[in-house]
C-alpha cells in the first residue's frame, strides 16, 4: 500500500543520526535465512497452484482433448470467445452478474464498516464482545448449509412469511425463492447477514489504530460523537475502505458469493434472475466437459477483472491518494 | 542457544510446510500405469453387430469363463449413496460373487454435475475398471472420442462370444459410434426380442391417482374430464386446507420427461410424445405448438386456483420425501411406485389411480403415453482402458445380461426373495413383500433386491417377466398397471432423436432445455390472465431467440438417421 502524502517514517535528519550503511541484497539474505525458509513453502504453492497454471490458459485458444493433452489440442484462435459473444443467452447472464454485484457493493462495504463504527463506540466491553463473537457465526456455516436454512425460512410456511402475515404486512404467504424480482435481494441480503460482522473485524482492526491522542485532542475541542467519527475515525480507516473497494471493483464479473448462492438457491422459478457467468460456466463449459469453453470464459473474467482493478486503483489514487499499488 | 533453537524450529516448521504443499500433488507417467492387454484388431471391413459375430461361431458357453475371485472397481456417476452397505453384506451380491467369482469396489459420485468424472479423467490417473454414467448425455462423447474406453466388439469377439449372443435386439446398433463400435451396454433397454414373453407392459410411465380417503370423502364423484376432476379435486381442498400439494406434479422441473404433468397434459391436449411433433416428416418441438399453450393454461388454473404449490419447483429432496410420507397431497401425477414407496405404504391402499381425465373435445383412446419398456437406455456401463482385467470385465457383463443375472438383479435369491410359479415365472415370497412394505431400503440393504449399487443392466423384459404376478401381490399398482397400459406406445423413434451425440448440439439442447424449464415454469405460475399471456409470448420469443430453429435441424438429421436405419419404428 502507498500512502502519497508522506504519511511513511520520517527521513533521516543528516544532522544528528549516522548514515546507515547499506547492505547487500545477499547480505540481508543471509541474516534473515530462517525467515525466507519460512516463506519458501508459500511461494512454492503459489507457483505450482497460481503461476505454473497459468500456462494451462492456452486451452482457450485450443479445441483442448483430455486424451491429447494441451501440447497435442489442435489450436483453433478465438472459437470459443466467438461462440461466448453470439451465445443469445449469455447477455441475461451477464446482465445477472454484474448487476447482481454491483448493487451488493452498496451493502457489503459500507454495512460493515457503519456496523464496525457503531460497535467502535460501545463502551461497555462484555457487551460490545459478544455482540461481535455472535455477528462472527453466520460466517463459519457452509452456504449449503445457509441455503437450506434460507429455504425452509423464506417457505410460504416459513417463519417469515409467518411473522409478515400476522404483522398484516402481507395478506397472504409470498413464495420469496419463486420469484425472480425477489432474488437479487434474497442473495444481498443472505451476503450481509453471513459475512458482516466477519468483514467488519478488518475495520476494527485498522479504528484500534486510531490515535487517542488525536481523538483526546476532539473532544478537548468540543467534537461530539459524531464528529468524531466523520473526523478522526473515518480518515483513519479510509486506506482500508478503499483498499477492499478497489478489490471488490475488481471482482464485479466474478461470482465470490454470488456464485454459493445462485448454485444452492437457483431453480426453474427464479432462474431468469438467479444465473450468474459462473453458474453459466459451470452448466454449459465443465459439466458439458467442454473445458475450453469454460477457460475462455474465465481469462475473459480475469482480463475484464484485471482492468476493472487497474481502473479503480488509478481512480481512488487521484481522488482520495489511497490505493492498493 | 536460544537462538539456535530458533532456527531449528524454524526449519523444521518450513520443512513441514514445504511437506504438506506437495502432498497434494499427484503425479503419474506413464510408467504409473499398467498396459492394458492387447487386443486383436478388428478386421477390416467387419461392420456386423456384436450379435452377428457371435452367431457365425459355433454356439458360445460361459462354462470355460473363470471364476477366480477377483476385485473389480466401478465409478458410478451419480449420487447414489448406499447407506451402511459393502458389497457382499446381502445375499444377492453374495450369489453374484459365487456364481462369477467377481467381487465390486464401487466408488460414488457426490455431485451432479459430473465434476467427478471430469477431473477424474483430466488427471491422467487410473481408472477404475468401470465406469457407469448417463449413456445419453455428455459424457459419452468425452469417454469414447477421446479414447478412455474399451470397444465392447472387440472384447466380446475376444473373450465374451457368449454375450454378442443374449445381447438386447438394436442395442449395439443405437449405440455405435461412427468408428463402427459401440462402448457401451445400457440399463433399462426394451428388448424386443423379449417383449412377446409377456402380455402385460412394464410397470409403465405416469398416471394419475386420487387420494382415496379424500376421493371418498366427496363421495368419489365422476373425474373422467379435466373440469369434472378439477372440481373434485377444489371440493377435497375445501375440506382439507391444511394440504399443502393438493396436485403434485412428479417432475415439475423437466417438463419434457414422461414422468412430469405438463407433459402428460400435453398429450391430453394432442401431443404424441415427449419432444417433438412430426409434422410430413419434419420435426419441430412440441412447446412449439397451439395444444401445449392449453396445457399450459390449464396447469395455470390450477396453480390459480390454489391447487398447485409453487415450491414444487423449488424442492430438495428432504422436502419431497416429506411430502411423500406424510401424504400431503389429493391427487398425485406421477410414479405410482414411487409415491408407494415414498408413502411407504405398498400394502394400503391410499392413493387410487383413476382414468386420465381428458379436455372437453377429446376421448381417453386417444390419449398416449411413453411405455417405458421401449426405452433406449439410462445408465451405461463402459470398460475402461486401465482395466487389468478385460476379460473378467466383459465377462461380468455377460453374466449381468443373461438370464440368471437378470433375475438376481430384478428379483434377488430364488428361494429367499422369488420362487418360480406354475410357469416358471418369478413370484414374490411373502418375506420379500413383507420387507418391501416395511421398508424400500431394508429391501435393498440386506435382501438385495432392487439395489441398483450393482443392479446396472436390469433390463425391462425382467419387469416384464412375470408382471402381472408381480402386481397381483399390490392390488393398487395392479389397477395402476391395468389403467396404463392400453395407452402405452413404442416412442424410442423420438428418444433416439432426442439423444444427440456431438458436444456442440447437446449445449445446445441444453440452453434450450433450461429455458424450456424456466419459461414453462413462468407461464404456470402467472398471477393472471394477462401476465400468461404475457408470459406465453415471452417463452416463445425467448425459445426463437435462443436458437430453438437450429436445434431443431439438428434433430431433424438425427431423425432421418435413425428412419433410414429402420431402427425405433
Amino acid at each position: 500500500m502507498k500512502h502519497q502524502n508522506g504519511k511513511e517514517g520520517r527521513t533521516a535528519e543528516k544532522q544528528n543520526l549516522p548514515k546507515a550503511k547499506k547492505q547487500s541484497f545477499w547480505h540481508q539474505l543471509r541474516r534473515q535465512w530462517e525467515l525466507q525458509l519460512m516463506v519458501v513453502p508459500a511461494l512454492l504453492a503459489l507457483a505450482l497452484f497460481a503461476i505454473i497454471p497459468l500456462f494451462g490458459l492456452q486451452i482457450a485458444f485450443k479445441d483442448y482433448k483430455l486424451n491429447s493433452g494441451i501440447w497435442g489440442s489442435a489450436w483453433v484462435g478465438l472459437k470459443h470467445f466467438k461462440m461466448f459473444f453470439t451465445d443469445p443467452n449469455v447477455l441475461p447472464v451477464l446482465w445477472n452478474t454484474v448487476g447482481l454485484s454491483f448493487i451488493k457493493a452498496f451493502f457489503t462495504i459500507p454495512l460493515p464498516v457503519i456496523f464496525a463504527l457503531l460497535l467502535n463506540e460501545v463502551v461497555h466491553t462484555k457487551f460490545k464482545k459478544t455482540v461481535q463473537t455472535i455477528s462472527y457465526f453466520p460466517y463459519f456455516l457452509a452456504w449449503s448449509v445457509v441455503a437450506l436454512m434460507a429455504t425452509t425460512w423464506l417457505s410460504p410456511n416459513g417463519f417469515i412469511n409467518g411473522l409478515l402475515v400476522s404483522a398484516g404486512i402481507l395478506k397472504d404467504p409470498y413464495f420469496f425463492l419463486g420469484k425472480p424480482e425477489a432474488f437479487w435481494g434474497i442473495s444481498i441480503t443472505l451476503d450481509v447477514w453471513k459475512n458482516l460482522g466477519y468483514s467488519s473485524i478488518i475495520y476494527l482492526a485498522a479504528m484500534a489504530n486510531v490515535d487517542q491522542e488525536v481523538t483526546e485532542a476532539a473532544v478537548i475541542d468540543g467534537a461530539g460523537r459524531f464528529k468524531r467519527i466523520l473526523h478522526v475515525t473515518m480518515p483513519a480507516i479510509l486506506p482500508t475502505v478503499m483498499i477492499l473497494l478497489i478489490i471488490n471493483v475488481g471482482n464485479l464479473l466474478r461470482g465470490g458469493s454470488n456464485f454459493d448462492i445462485s448454485y444452492n438457491l437457483m431453480n426453474s422459478l427464479n432462474q431468469p434472475r438467479s444465473e450468474i457467468l459462473d453458474t453459466y460456466v459451470l452448466k454449459m463449459g465443465v459439466s458439458m466437459g467442454r473445458f475450453s469453453y469454460a477457460t475462455a470464459i474465465g481469462l475473459l473474467q480475469s482480463i475484464v477483472a484485471s482492468i476493472l482493478l487497474v481502473t479503480s486503483n488509478a481512480i481512488s489514487k487521484l481522488t482520495t491518494g489511497e490505493s492498493y499499488f | 542457544m536460544k537462538k539456535k533453537m530458533k532456527r531449528v524450529v524454524a526449519c523444521t516448521l518450513s520443512l513441514v510446510l514445504l511437506a504438506f504443499s506437495l502432498a497434494g500433488c499427484g503425479g503419474s507417467s506413464d510408467t504409473d500405469v499398467p498396459a492394458r492387454k492387447d487386443l486383436p484388431e478388428a478386421a477390416a471391413g467387419e461392420q456386423e453387430t456384436a450379435g452377428d459375430a457371435g452367431q457365425q461361431s459355433a454356439a458360445a458357453d460361459t462354462s470355460e469363463y473363470s471364476k477366480e475371485p477377483v476385485t473389480l472397481t466401478a465409478f458410478v456417476n451419480s449420487v447414489m449413496m448406499p447407506t451402511d452397505w459393502k458389497w457382499g453384506d446381502d445375499p444377492t451380491s453374495k450369489k453374484i460373487t459365487e456364481l462369477t467369482g467377481v467381487t465390486l469396489d464401487i466408488q460414488y459420485a457426490t455431485t451432479t454435475d459430473n465434476m467427478e468424472l471430469n477431473t477424474m479423467l483430466a488427471s491422467g490417473e487410473k481408472l477404475p475398471d468401470f465406469i457407469i454414467t448417463p449413456a445419453n448425455g455428455p459424457v459419452r462423447p468425452l469417454l469414447v472420442d477421446q479414447g478412455f474406453v474399451l470397444p465392447y466388439n472387440d472384447l466380446i469377439e475376444q473373450y465374451a462370444p457368449h454375450l454378442g449372443e443374449i445381447m438386447p435386439k438394436n442395442m449395439d446398433k443405437i449405440y455405435t459410434e461412427p468408428d463402427g463400435k459401440f462402448y457401451c451396454t445400457v440399463s433399462f433397454f426394451g428388448d424386443e426380442n423379449r417383449y412377446g414373453d409377456q402380455i402385460l407392459n412394464s410397470r409403465g410411465s405416469i398416471s394419475v391417482s386420487m387420494n382415496k380417503k379424500y376421493y371418498d370423502e366427496i363421495g368419489r364423484p365422476d373425474v373422467s374430464t379435466l373440469d369434472k376432476y378439477t372440481d373434485a379435486v377444489v371440493q377435497m381442498k375445501d375440506k382439507h386446507p391444511e394440504i399443502n400439494n393438493p396436485i403434485y406434479d412428479y417432475a415439475p422441473t423437466t417438463p419434457w420427461s414422461h414422468n412430469s404433468m405438463l407433459n402428460l397434459l400435453a398429450r391430453m391436449y394432442g401431443a404424441t410424445n415427449d419432444h417433438f411433433e412430426y409434422s410430413n416428416g419434419k420435426v419441430e418441438m412440441t412447446f412449439m405448438q397451439p395444444y401445449y399453450k392449453e396445457a399450459l393454461r390449464t396447469y395455470n388454473e390450477w396453480y390459480r386456483k390454489g391447487l398447485i404449490n409453487p415450491e414444487q419447483w423449488a424442492f430438495k429432496n428432504d422436502q419431497k420425501k416429506a411430502a411423500y410420507a406424510d401424504q400431503d397431497m389429493l391427487s398425485y401425477w406421477g410414479y405410482y411406485w414411487a409415491l408407494l414407496q415414498g408413502t411407504g405404504k405398498v400394502n394400503e391402499l391410499n392413493f387410487e389411480t383413476i382414468e386420465y381425465p381428458m379436455p372437453d373435445g377429446r376421448s381417453a383412446d386417444q390419449l398416449k403415453i411413453h411405455d417405458d419398456y421401449y426405452s433406449t437406455g439410462y445408465q451405461g456401463v463402459f470398460i475402461t482402458k486401465d482395466t487389468e482385467h478385460p476379460d473378467r470385465c466383459i465377462q461380468y457383463i455377460d453374466f449381468l445380461m443373461g438370464d440368471e443375472g437378470q433375475i438376481l438383479q430384478r428379483y434377488g435369491t430364488e428361494g429367499l426373495t422369488w420362487e418360480p410359479d406354475e410357469h416358471g415365472r418369478p413370484k414374490e415370497t411373502e418375506l420379500k413383500i413383507k420387507t418391501e412394505a416395511e421398508s424400500m431400503e431394508k429391501l435393498q440393504r440386506e435382501l438385495g433386491v432392487y439395489n441398483y449399487n450393482f443392479a446396472w443392466l436390469t433390463s425391462n423384459w425382467a419387469i416384464v417377466y412375470g408382471a402381472h404376478n408381480t402386481y397381483s401381490a399390490y392390488p393398487g399398482m395392479l389397477k395402476d398397471f391395468e389403467v396404463m397400459t392400453p395407452h402405452q406406445q413404442n416412442e424410442m423413434l423420438s428418444d433416439l432423436t432426442y439423444a444427440l451425440t456431438n458436444t456442440d448440439e447437446l449445449a445446445l439442447r441444453e440452453q434450450i432445455y433450461s429455458t424450456w424449464a424456466s419459461g414453462t415454469a413462468a407461464v404456470c405460475v402467472a398471477e393472471t390472465e394477462a401476465d400468461f399471456e404475457t408470459a406465453y409470448d415471452k417463452f416463445i420469443s425467448d425459445m426463437k431467440h435462443s436458437g430453438v430453429d437450429t436445434l431443431c435441424e439438428y434433430f431433424q438429421a438425427n431423425y432421418d438417421h435413425w428412419v433410414s436405419l429402420g431402427i425405433g419404428q
